[in-house]
């Protein structure tokens, strides 16, 4: 099954960030596909994306409007980087996307 | 529902305005009076120049105008539904009818109030709760309905 994992921030860190989670687990529900996303956002960074989810996951998204902490960790990684707006305006799309992207690996 | 997260005096149904700017002074004044801002000018000037960096007109008819700010007294939120919809350069260029104007005190580190918006941010992506919150024009119906 694809596992995918994605880490979502905006610039003011109060509510692009959430919604941009929000859709992201909202469509990856729809298409019974496993994901964890971490916020980094104005309370910091919450739900962190563990080294072995990292390791497990077949895709990562970037949904930020700004850089990604610890960018380092997801080296050598399929990465679909977006902004938040993307997300948040065409989340189904993103989804299928990232899913597109895992399962062209396998 | 566990807490009110939307408090009564902070919604208004019915909203008479022609733009942006209107809604964000009205709302706003609205907080004023219920003594959540310290001073509406520059509460009001903070808003807007953040509105003008990126627009937060989210989509769905809905805009979540914030600002943090150290004329906020206490941190809240203010819900209106207005009477017609309004151009807000929204993400999937909708006109707008139901504004959230989020304030947050400046020194706000405790996550409280910042979990809450949070909490709603993420709400609005449910269709459900748009769905009922757009459904009604009852006053007591529009404020359980926003309840989260």
């Amino acid at each position: 099954m694809t596992k995918i994992v994605a880490v979502t921030a905006c610039i003011a860190g109060l509510a692009h960030t959430y919604m941009a989670k929000a859709n992201l687990e909202k469509f990856a529900k729809q298409k019974n596909i496993e994901i964890k996303v971490e916020t980094q956002g104005a309370m910091g960074i919450e739900n962190k994306l563990s080294e072995e989810d990292i390791k497990e996951a077949d895709v990562v998204i970037f949904s930020v409007d700004t850089n990604v902490a610890d960018r380092d960790r997801f080296e050598h990684k399929k990465i679909l980087e977006v902004g938040t707006s993307e997300v948040i305006k065409k989340g189904e799309e993103v989804i299928g996307k990232a899913i597109n992207m895992a399962e062209g690996e396998k | 529902m566990s807490e009110i997260k939307i408090k009564k005096e902070n919604i208004i149904l019915n909203l008479e305005a022609n733009n942006k700017q209107e809604v964000i002074l009205e709302l706003a004044s609205r907080l004023e009076k219920n003594g959540y801002i310290l001073n509406l000018e520059e509460f009001v000037h903070q808003v807007i120049n953040r509105e003008e960096q990126i627009s937060t007109g989210i989509g769905k008819n809905i805009a979540i105008p914030h600002g943090k700010s150290s004329f906020v007294k206490e941190s809240t939120i203010c819900a209106a539904k207005l009477n017609k919809p309004i151009k807000w350069s929204s993400m999937d260029g909708e006109p707008v009818e139901i504004v959230f104007l989020l304030a947050i005190k400046g020194s706000d580190e405790g996550d409280k109030h910042l979990r809450i918006l949070a909490d709603l941010a993420e709400k609005l992506m449910d269709d459900l709760y748009v769905k009922k919150i757009k459904a009604t024009n009852d006053f007591e119906q529009f404020y359980s309905a926003l309840q989260f």
